[in-house]
């Protein structure tokens, strides 16, 4: 496993039907991460960005194909074991931030580390830490409605890393924040990529944010359409193939 | 039903279907005027099916209360008068002779049915009339050897039958009753099954003259006049001349019938008329002239008017109707009028005007007139089905009542559930209604809005709910059926009124209308930003207007309704508002109007213009002093004002002997409202404090929150007694059972909100132990306690319910004493039976040594018997001398020294054990003993003594028992009757309440049987028997032999501990039919529950996507929802089952200062069903939405932004 992707996923087919309309969210999508990497999915909206990165974190369910996190095969997993997973090995950052209103940012931290059972005193200490590490040791007690925008997005940040997971999934993490905001989120998300050697995939429309990562991944109407290295600005497709561009 | 709450059906109904039309004409017009409210409203109801749906069930329940307390009622009083008309028949006037049986002759000669016959000729009214022979005699068939010992026997007039024979036979035919005479008799269905007899079969009648037998040659139904009595239902129909035979009557009867026009059908006016017109023709003019004139002294009718003012004589009880004050009013008149013939026919108003006469200090003239009121009355006339359709009535209405003051804290519960239905309709609206107001619509127009949508909600619940509630009604009367309906002398049916029907249906409407209108209100105060942003606010404040602008609007309104209209005239350039304005004036002006024709209604002659002067000054006073209210409303929350107003309120409660001259009133609400106020009061306070210190907010809250509630949990968790010492006795009524009951919820619900963290620290803890529950418990405790309003409400609604259900299984527990020790009641004895008094036994035990061996002397160990005598008695040295009811319990010696029952009171002058008082009343012909119910009981579920038509005697009193000093009373034969002469005795104890419970008379004197021979002329017969067995284990064989073996006597047995049983039964069937009614109101809290949950679930999608980002299994998701709802429910059990039993403890310690045996225990099994019932029913009502919650896909629901 040491060498391998750690997200892998080939061939994957997700389509929506609502009315009569039939959109074909992912088309074929073969890609893959290598551990450590931070990745950015972009592309105009309805391209399937999002899709793409709740198939392959297990949050929903795929058609057609493979993904496999760490080597093993998302499909062969229950409910309850992708479950058990997230608690333990993913964290998730949203565009709204999602905390969970009725808790403190302290108690939004808590949660996952809890729910992978931590004793209180341990998750407390951990979310602490957390909490400093994103820049709100000050704000601990604050419940979600008493804080901005940025740093709501920070706690969600803490939030997804309390567990230390190995991936971290970030949608538009930005994508709610003024342009200061925005870029001190995303140089906290690379210091920490750095710092703590964790996976980082973001879906995001802002070239900004692509142009802090190491990979850029586009796509089109629910197709890879190329990958680039983000810092080096040149395209390479050593890391992906995609089903659309091998059909061309 | 016919009255509720004291109003006529028909006005109520008018009243509240006339409003409700109203209100939805004034809705409509409003709607009308501004359609794209309308519009918007009506979109949102068919928006979400599943809401709606949910909305119109949690709408509806406060109807189905209404409609089944309402339907159960007129079940109770449908089945009494079908039962009082079966019994009457198309008997509608009964004339009968003034003379009571035990002390004189109650038969008539024929002399009064020819001047019956004559007054009555050509009177259209009336299409029959009939004199008759009304007995209990023993019948048997000797081929079946079955006896019915109590046989309703009726003596008829074959020629006078026009008019009453409409009697069917088993065919359905009319039956031929002009066929019964000699040697034949017509029998009742009751009657037939009873004997085995059959159509040609002979059967035997018992009478003093000995056996007669006679060939039925018909079976009819149970009704008119073979419809037997209240009592017994079987029934013989004889010609009269068979039954003078045999019981040595000739030309003789004891009952002059009248039919009205109509037959079955009642009309209860010409009846009313017609037994009036009767009466009159059978007064003694004479007699009533010089009662007239001896009244007619202005001393005496200054006497009279202040006994009528102060209350005190008024011998009204539920079932005799006293006339005094028509007696008084006619008493102005110069020459005597029929009226006050009518009125001095009454035998407890003259008894009261004799002892007002010799109060005023003139015995000899009381003495005198004694003569002219026993000539008064020649032939006693009673309207006798109009009197038994009174008593249907009365109980049904009373049942009625009860059901309704149970069935309040219910209604309230629903209200609330109404009220928090829409709080959370707003709460997922907020967004859209902030966008709607950000777009310039008004305040008022988001009122409106939700009001139309509230309105149409409201109408299908109250529809729905009426259907409900009938359902339910049917479901509880066939319990109550099928444990009762074992009786055939009363069937049980069930019978809804329309009246009821529209009652329930424009309550129902009306309250959920009102109470959607002030959530709409409620809803409407919100801040654009917040709720466009979706920040999770359930109220806004209010802004407060500067105290300066208060004060001017205050002083504005010195003007009351003049301001309102000047204001609106003012308006009508801007035209806002202006057409509700006018419309409310005129409202407004209705209200006055009708409020006037009912004031005036009653007495037209008063003055209409000085009573439409008062209501203008009422409603003028209410509004100013709701704007005086609004002008220190902003002030009240700082808690200083109101410890004046509470103080002055509890001080008005006080009562006069405690309190301040002039300002006590003696009012239990009003003392303990105003001390509620004062507790508040020092909270808000001692929170200002705080504030001050520069603690925090939270901190404040807690202490001053926590303060309050625990202060009134003790307050009002006092024993009902415990201020009597500062107060005084109060006077509270059944308002003061829902307001401690309110009180007592919203109190210990208040501190449980508040102190809600330890909650959190105590389940944290209990569940810590599991590991993998604890980010389930998290979440299920974190949600209930940031929506505190919600949670709140919902917590005191389940609370509310439970402890309704616990006081009534607390209540419903105390009887069992009489289980453990049946002797309380019996008396030791095994059996008591009842002989007719025409068959009376010389001696019993040579009766029985003549039964063939059937019976033993050496079976029993003891027989009593005992003779009643109906008298009339007052105690010596009183404030009120009127005689009032009473009756003599003549018992023998054997019945003295023999039976077992209690005394709670004693004169230690005569003996300080039972048994010596018991043997002092043998020896002592002056002295006696009398019944619990006759003593001052403290007020509690007890009427004040001197109010009712009975004996009372002041000065012993039920919460004291113990030594007493003898009281000395007088009893005398009704005027008119018996030896004339008055007897004195002193009482000398006092029977505990149990005692005799199967006899018991409200007015019973015990004595020995000498007094028999001083009021009567005539021998009066022993006719209560009681036996006590040698073995007591063959009672049942011993009571149908008993019955056998004294066939000739008439007597019907019964075993002591059978009709214990019955008793219980009985009263178990009602705790049954109550407990299901009550079942409603769970139903209730359960609903509320529900709602909740399903609420939950919508508003919470996205956090619930996110928790199952975060790892969060769907099973988690589930309990998490589960135990949100289980933590209200057992909370809320928990609180309800605590304060049931502190109340029903007070409740306890109140009855048993009076009644001694009671024990107080709490039915754990009972309280374990209904918490396990409420919490199972709450979580399965919660699992459709916990699964539902669950199923979310994460995806899905973070999608949506």
């Amino acid at each position: 496993m040491d060498n391998g992707p750690i997200i892998s996923a080939s061939n994957v087919m997700k389509t929506y039907r609502s009315r009569d309309v039939v959109v074909n969210a992912l088309n074929n999508v073969s890609f893959e991460v290598q551990p450590g990497e931070m990745v950015a999915v972009m592309g105009p909206s309805g391209s399937g960005k999002t899709t793409l990165l709740n198939c392959m974190s297990g949050l929903d369910s795929i058609d057609a194909g493979d993904v496999s996190i760490a080597g093993q095969l998302l499909r062969t997993m229950s409910d309850d074991a992708l479950s058990d997973y997230r608690a333990t090995s993913m964290g998730f950052v949203f565009q709204a931030y999602n905390l969970l209103p009725v808790l403190s940012a302290q108690e939004n931290v808590e949660l996952p580390l809890v729910l992978a059972g931590a004793s209180q005193k341990i998750a407390r200490e951990r979310a602490s830490e957390k909490l400093e590490l994103v820049g709100l040791g000050d704000r601990t007690d604050h419940l979600p409605a008493e804080l901005s925008g940025g740093q709501q997005q920070r706690v969600a940040i803490a939030r997804a890393l309390a567990n230390d997971p190995a991936i971290v999934w970030a949608d538009e993490p930005t994508g709610n924040l003024d342009s200061t905001n925005a870029s001190e989120i995303m140089e906290l998300l690379v210091r920490l990529n750095n710092e703590q050697g964790q996976t980082f995939v973001l879906v995001t429309h802002s070239e900004d944010v692509g142009a802090v990562t190491d990979r850029i991944v586009r796509m089109s109407d629910g197709v890879v359409i190329s990958t680039s290295d983000a810092t080096h600005g040149s395209s390479s497709a050593s890391n992906v193939s995609s089903g659309a561009s091998t059909n061309i | 039903m016919e009255k509720l709450f004291g109003i006529e059906m028909n006005v109520l109904a008018g009243i509240l279907s006339g409003g409700t039309i109203v209100v939805l004409l004034i809705v409509l017009l409003l709607a009308l005027r501004n359609r794209v409210l309308l519009k918007l409203a009506l979109r949102n109801i068919p928006r979400r099916k599943a809401q709606t749906v949910l909305i119109v069930v949690g709408l509806m329940l406060s109807t189905t209360i209404i409609m089944s307390a309402l339907a159960i009622g007129d079940s109770v009083s449908s089945s009494i008068r079908t039962t009082v008309l079966d019994a009457v028949g198309e008997t509608d006037v009964r004339l009968e002779s003034p003379i009571t049986a035990r002390f004189g002759d109650d038969y008539l000669d024929a002399s009064f049915i020819d001047r019956v016959r004559d007054g009555l000729a050509g009177d259209a009214r009336v299409d029959g009339v009939m004199p008759l022979i009304r007995e209990k005699l023993p019948v048997l068939n000797e081929a079946t050897d079955k006896t019915v010992s109590g046989t309703f026997v009726v003596g008829i007039d074959v020629g006078s039958l026009e008019g009453f024979g409409n009697l069917k036979n088993q065919d359905g035919d009319v039956a031929d009753l002009g066929a019964v005479g000699a040697g034949k008799v017509v029998i009742n269905k009751s009657l037939a099954e009873d004997l085995g007899a059959g159509i040609g079969d002979e059967i035997t009648l018992v009478a003093p003259s000995g056996r007669t037998r006679y060939s039925v040659i018909e079976i009819v139904e149970n009704k008119g006049l073979a419809g037997g009595d209240g009592e017994t239902r079987s029934s013989a129909v004889f010609s009269i001349e068979a039954l003078q035979g045999v019981l040595d009557r000739e030309g003789q009867y004891n009952s002059i019938e009248v039919s009205v026009v109509g037959g079955l059908r009642v009309d209860v006016e010409d009846s009313e008329d017609l037994a009036d017109d009767l009466q009159i023709a059978f007064i003694n003019d004479e007699a009533a002239e010089t009662l007239f004139k001896a009244f007619k002294s202005p001393v005496v009718i200054d006497a009279l008017q202040a006994k009528i003012d102060d209350g005190s004589a008024t011998g009204r009880g539920p079932f005799s109707s006293n006339s005094l004050d028509e007696l008084v009013a006619e008493l102005e008149n110069n020459s005597m009028t029929d009226e006050f013939k009518i009125a001095a026919t009454d035998t407890a108003t003259l008894a009261i005007v004799g002892g007002v006469i010799e109060e005023i200090g003139d015995p000899q003239l009381a003495q005198s007139l004694l003569v002219p009121m026993s000539h008064l009355v020649e032939l006693h006339v009673v309207a006798i089905k109009n009197r038994g359709l009174d008593i249907a009535e009365l109980i049904g209405s009373q049942i009625t009542l009860i059901f309704s003051i149970f069935g309040s804290f219910s209604i309230i519960v629903g209200l609330l559930l109404i009220f928090l239905v829409f709080v959370m309709l707003a709460a997922s609206r907020t967004t859209e209604m902030g966008i709607i107001r950000a777009v310039g619509t008004k305040r008022r127009h988001l009122v409106q809005m939700f009001t139309y949508e509230g309105i149409v909600y409201s109408v299908g619940a109250a529809a729905l709910g009426t259907v409900l509630g009938i359902i339910a009604s049917i479901v509880l009367v066939q319990i109550m059926i099928s444990a009762i309906g074992s009786d055939d002398n009363f069937t049980f049916t069930y019978s809804v009124t329309l009246q009821s029907v529209i009652v329930a249906f424009s309550a129902g409407l009306f309250i959920t209308a009102i109470t959607v209108a002030i959530s709409a209100y409620r809803v409407s105060k919100l801040n654009i930003v917040v709720a466009i942003r979706g920040l999770g606010q359930e109220f806004v404040k209010d802004e407060t207007p500067s105290a300066g602008k208060r004060v001017k609007t205050a002083l504005r309104w010195l003007g009351g309704p003049l301001t309102y209209t000047v204001d609106t005239w003012k308006r009508r350039k801007t035209g806002e508002g202006w057409v509700v304005r006018v419309v409310l004036n005129i409202l407004w002006l209705l209200v006055i109007v009708q409020n006037l024709a009912a004031i005036a209604a009653p007495d037209l002659e008063d003055s209409v213009v000085a009573k439409a002067v008062t209501a203008a000054i009422v409603y003028w006073l209410m509004i100013f002093i709701w704007k005086m209210f609004k002008l220190v409303q902003p002030w009240l929350a700082s808690g200083w004002p109101l410890l004046p107003i509470g103080l002055f309120s509890a001080l008005i409660g006080f009562h006069p002997d405690k309190g301040i001259a002039g300002l006590a009133n003696d009012n239990a609400a009003l003392f303990m409202g105003g001390t509620t106020l004062m507790i508040i009061g020092i909270g808000l306070i001692m929170r200002g404090l705080l504030e001050r210190r520069g603690y925090r907010e939270e901190f404040q809250k807690r202490v001053s929150m926590t303060f309050i509630g625990v202060a009134m949990l003790i307050f009002w968790g006092l024993p009902f007694d415990a201020l009597e010492g500062l107060t005084g006795t109060l006077s509270g009524g059944v308002e003061m059972f829902l307001l401690s009951g309110v009180s007592l919820v919203a109190a210990a619900v208040w501190v449980v909100m508040h102190n809600a963290e330890v909650i959190v620290w105590f389940v944290s803890k209990m569940t810590g132990r599991f590991g993998s529950l604890r980010p389930v418990v998290k979440m299920a405790i974190a949600y209930p306690m940031a929506a505190r309003f919600r949670t709140g409400l919902t917590l005191a609604m389940f609370s509310l319910v439970i402890f309704t259900l616990m006081i009534f299984a607390i209540l419903s527990n105390l009887g069992s004493a009489i289980e453990d020790d049946p002797d309380l009641v019996s008396g030791g004895f095994d059996i008591r039976a009842e002989i007719d008094p025409e068959l009376p036994i010389d001696d019993v035990y040579a009766v029985i040594t003549a039964s063939d061996g059937k019976l033993l002397a050496s079976d029993f160990k003891v027989i009593t018997s005992q003779a009643q005598l109906f008298v009339e008695a007052r105690q010596d040295g009183a404030d009120d001398l009127a005689f009032k009811g009473a009756r003599i319990r003549a018992s023998d010696d054997a019945w003295l020294t023999s039976n077992t029952f209690r005394l709670s009171h004693w004169d230690p002058a005569y003996g300080s054990t039972t048994d010596e008082i018991w043997a002092a009343i043998v020896a002592d012909a002056s002295l006696a003993v009398v019944n619990g119910a006759l003593i001052e009981t403290g007020g509690f579920g007890g009427w004040e003594p001197g109010q009712g038509p009975t004996l009372a005697i002041i000065g012993i009193k039920a919460n004291e028992p113990g030594e007493i000093i003898g009281v000395d009373i007088t009893i005398r034969p009704p005027i008119g009757q018996g030896a004339g002469v008055s007897v004195n005795r002193k009482v000398i104890g006092v029977l505990d309440q149990f005692a005799d419970a199967f006899e018991f008379g409200s007015g019973d004197i015990y004595m020995n049987p000498a007094v028999l021979e001083e009021l009567s002329t005539k021998p009066v017969p022993f006719v209560d028997y009681k036996f006590r067995l040698t073995d007591s284990s063959r009672t049942e064989e011993v009571t149908r032999l008993l019955e056998t073996v004294f066939i000739e006597h008439g007597m019907t047995a019964s075993a002591t501990v059978e009709d214990i049983k019955d008793n219980q039964a009985q009263s178990n069937a009602f705790n049954q039919l109550f407990q299901g009614f009550m079942g409603l109101g769970l139903m209730v809290g359960v609903a509320a529950l529900g709602v909740v949950s399903f609420r939950a679930v919508v508003e919470r999608r996205q956090t619930i996507g996110m928790m199952r980002a975060l790892g969060y299994k769907g099973r988690m998701i589930q309990i998490q929802f589960l135990m949100e709802s289980g933590i209200v429910a057992v909370l809320g059990s928990a609180i309800g089952v605590g304060l049931g039993t502190l109340i029903g403890w007070n409740i306890f310690l109140a009855i048993s200062a009076e009644t001694d045996g009671l024990k107080f225990s709490i039915p754990w099994l009972n309280v374990m069903i209904i918490v396990l019932v409420a919490v199972v029913f709450s979580l399965l009502n919660t699992i459709l939405p916990a699964r539902q919650a669950s199923k979310i896909s994460p995806t899905d629901a973070l999608r949506y932004e």
